[in-house]
C-alpha cells in the first residue's frame, strides 16, 4: 500500500515538474500575429525626400481603377513607342478596300506578325483593331479605345489578370516600391499578337551545390 | 547556468544577448510609431553585451596597441628610407578599422569616420571611388515581399541581377536566391530540383524562389553570440560584416537556408564591382563572415525595388511597404491566397507566396 501511495506521489511530482519545465508554446509567445499588426496601419504613407520617388508624369497615363479599394495609379503611354504611328499614314482606306485592291498594289506590311493568341474562331485582327479607324482599337461592342489605354481592351477577356494588375498582383512597378504606383502596361511585357512568354534556357546555371 | 539549461528551466537562448521577445517585436502601437520603442531595448541589450563586457577590454587593448603602433611606426619611419606618410596613414587606418565598434553602437561621426576609412582604403587599393551609404530606416516603412509561384518560370534573371548588385563572390558562385523546380501537385523541397539547366518552364513543373525571408522573429538574430546581426526598424535583418566572428550559428538556426558563409576570400572582378554600396548591404565582404539577402538595402532605402524584383521578366516578384495601405503588397495580402513557409515555427517571415 505504502508503495502505491509513494508511486502516486512520485508520479504526480514528476508530472508537475515536467509541466513547469516545459518551454512555453509558440501560441503564447506570439499572440500578436504579424498580419493583424500590419492591418492596423490604415492611413496612407507619405514618402518625402526619396530621391527615386519623384515621378515624371509627362510620359505616364493616370488610371482610375475599377476596384474601389485601389487608389488611382499611373501606367506607361504606348503611342510614343510605336515607330509607324499614326497607322492612318498607310491605312488611308478601309481594310475592305485594301483587301479588294489589285495584287500589285498590295504593300508587304505586317508580314512578320504571327498570331498566336486565341483561335481564329475567337479573334481576328479586327477584334482588337478598329476596322474603320486604324489609329485606334475597338471593344467587342464597337466602342473606340485609344492605343494608350489598350489595357481596357485586354481586360475584356482577361478579367482576372486585369483585376490583379489594378491591385498590383500582376505586372511590374516602374518607379520603385513607393506609392503612388506607376506600373507597366499589358503590352510592355506581352506582345499582343503572341502574348505568352516563350520557353528558353535559364540566364545562368543553378549551382547552389558548389559553394557550400 | 548549465544546470538550469540541462534541467530545462531555461533555454540556451535566455543567456544570449539580444533576445527579442514577441512583445517587443509588436508593431501595433498605432500608425506612426511602427515599432520604434523595441529598438531601444535592442540597443540597450547590445550595448550591455558589447560595451560592459567587452568594450572596456577591447578599448584598452586598442589604446595600448595604438600607442605601440604609433611608437613603432615613428621608429620605423625614422629609420626607413622607403616608408612614407601615405603608408603610415594606411596602416593607421587599418588599425582603426580593426578596433572600431559594432555598427549599432557607433555615433553618426563614428559611422562617417569608418566610411571615410573604408572609402580611402579602397581608393588607395584600386584608384576607384566607392560610395558606402549609411542610410537608416525610412519612417513608417516595414518591407515585405510577395512571390507569385504561378508566374515564376525559372529564367534565373533574378539570380544574375542579385549577384551583380550585391558583389557576391564569383569564385564559389555565391547566390542568395535559390530557384527550386518542383513537380506540379506538391510543395516538397526534398523532391525539388535545384540544379536544373534545360529549357524552362519545364512541362508539369513550377518554380519557387527562396532567399532570406527577413522574419519578424528571426531565430538567426537570437543565436548570434556577438550581436553582429539584428533586425532594423524597417524589418530588414542585417549583418555587421566587421563584427561577425564567422561561427555560423545563424546559418544553423535559419530554418529557410537564407544565410551564406564566405569560406574563402570573396573574388569580384574589379570591373564588375558595384560601387553604390551600403555599410549593412553590398559592401565588399571578407573571408570568414556571413552574408545574405538584405532586400538590397542600398536600393530599397532610396525608394528602388531590390535588384531581383527589377530583373524579374515575369513580374513574379513584388516588393513594398507593409504599413502602406495603398501598396501592392498590402493588396496581395488582402486579396490573394497567400502562404508562407514553415508558418508553424512562429518566425513570421515577411515573404509571402501566392498563386494567380
Amino acid at each position: 500500500m505504502k508503495r502505491v501511495i509513494f508511486g502516486t506521489i512520485l508520479f504526480a511530482g514528476l508530472f508537475l515538474l515536467g509541466t513547469m519545465c516545459s518551454p512555453p508554446s509558440h501560441t503564447e509567445e506570439h499572440s500578436h500575429h504579424l498580419l493583424d499588426e500590419i492591418r492596423q496601419h490604415q492611413s496612407p504613407v507619405e514618402y518625402e525626400g526619396l530621391s527615386y520617388g519623384t515621378l515624371d508624369t509627362s510620359y505616364l497615363l493616370s488610371v482610375h481603377a475599377d476596384l474601389p479599394e485601389v487608389e488611382d495609379f499611373f501606367t506607361q503611354k504606348r503611342v510614343s513607342e510605336i515607330t509607324s504611328f499614326p497607322c492612318a499614314n498607310c491605312h488611308n482606306q478601309p481594310l475592305e478596300a485594301m483587301k479588294n485592291a489589285q495584287k500589285k498594289d498590295l504593300k508587304k506590311a505586317h508580314w512578320n506578325i504571327h498570331m498566336a493568341h486565341a483561335s481564329e474562331n475567337t479573334m481576328t485582327c479586327i477584334t482588337c483593331h478598329a476596322e474603320n479607324n486604324m489609329n485606334e482599337l475597338t471593344t467587342l461592342t464597337g466602342e473606340l479605345i485609344k492605343l494608350d489605354e489598350s489595357f481596357k481592351l485586354c481586360g475584356q477577356c482577361h478579367s482576372t489578370q486585369y483585376k490583379d494588375w489594378q491591385g498590383g498582383a500582376h505586372g511590374k512597378q516602374i518607379n520603385g516600391w513607393q506609392t503612388p504606383r506607376a506600373v507597366k502596361t499589358c503590352v510592355s511585357c506581352h506582345n499582343p499578337h503572341q502574348p505568352s512568354f516563350p520557353s528558353r534556357f535559364p540566364a545562368r546555371l543553378n549551382t547552389n551545390q558548389l559553394g557550400e | 547556468m548549465l544546470i538550469d539549461i540541462l534541467n530545462g528551466k531555461r533555454k540556451i537562448t535566455d543567456f544570449l544577448p539580444v533576445k527579442k521577445t514577441a512583445a517587443s517585436s509588436c508593431r501595433c502601437k498605432g500608425d506612426g510609431e511602427g515599432g520604434k520603442s523595441n529598438l531601444n531595448k535592442d540597443e540597450t541589450g547590445a550595448y550591455q553585451q558589447v560595451v560592459n563586457k567587452k568594450m572596456s577590454r577591447r578599448k584598452a587593448f586598442s589604446e595600448v596597441t595604438k600607442g605601440l603602433l604609433i611608437g613603432a611606426g615613428m621608429a620605423q619611419s625614422a629609420c626607413s628610407m622607403t616608408s612614407n606618410d601615405s603608408d603610415r596613414n594606411t596602416s593607421q587606418m587599418k588599425w582603426e578599422e580593426y578596433f572600431k565598434k559594432n555598427y549599432r553602437l557607433m555615433s553618426d561621426e563614428e559611422k562617417e569616420a569608418t566610411v571615410n576609412r573604408l572609402t580611402s582604403l579602397y581608393e588607395k587599393r584600386t584608384g576607384k571611388h566607392v560610395n558606402i551609404g549609411t542610410e537608416g530606416a525610412i519612417e513608417n516603412v516595414l518591407y515585405g515581399y510577395a512571390f507569385n509561384i504561378s508566374k515564376c518560370q525559372g529564367y534565373m534573371d533574378c539570380v544574375n541581377a542579385c549577384v551583380k548588385e550585391n558583389n557576391q563572390d564569383r569564385s564559389t558562385q555565391m547566390q542568395y536566391i535559390r530557384i527550386h523546380e518542383i513537380e506540379n501537385g506538391q510543395i516538397n523541397f526534398e523532391g525539388a530540383d535545384d540544379n536544373f539547366f534545360h529549357e524552362v518552364p519545364a512541362a508539369g513543373h513550377f518554380y519557387m524562389g527562396t532567399q532570406c525571408f527577413h522574419c519578424e522573429n528571426p531565430p538567426c538574430v537570437d543565436v548570434c553570440p556577438v550581436g553582429a546581426t539584428w533586425q532594423e526598424e524597417d524589418g530588414i535583418v542585417v549583418i555587421d560584416y566587421d563584427w561577425c566572428i564567422g561561427c555560423r550559428y545563424c546559418m544553423a538556426a535559419c530554418p529557410y537556408d537564407g544565410r551564406r558563409f564566405n569560406w574563402k576570400e570573396p573574388e569580384v572582378p574589379e570591373t564588375e564591382v558595384n560601387l553604390v554600396q551600403h555599410y549593412l548591404g553590398n559592401r565588399l565582404r571578407k573571408k570568414g563572415v556571413m552574408e545574405k539577402c538584405t532586400f538590397c538595402v542600398q536600393r530599397s532605402r532610396n525608394g528602388k525595388n531590390p535588384a531581383c524584383v527589377e530583373a524579374c521578366p515575369t513580374g513574379a516578384r513584388i516588393f513594398g511597404n507593409l504599413l502602406d495601405p495603398n501598396s501592392q503588397i498590402r493588396w496581395i495580402l488582402e486579396n490573394k491566397k497567400v502562404f508562407r513557409l514553415k508558418e508553424d515555427l512562429g518566425t513570421e517571415p515577411k515573404f509571402w507566396y501566392f498563386m494567380d
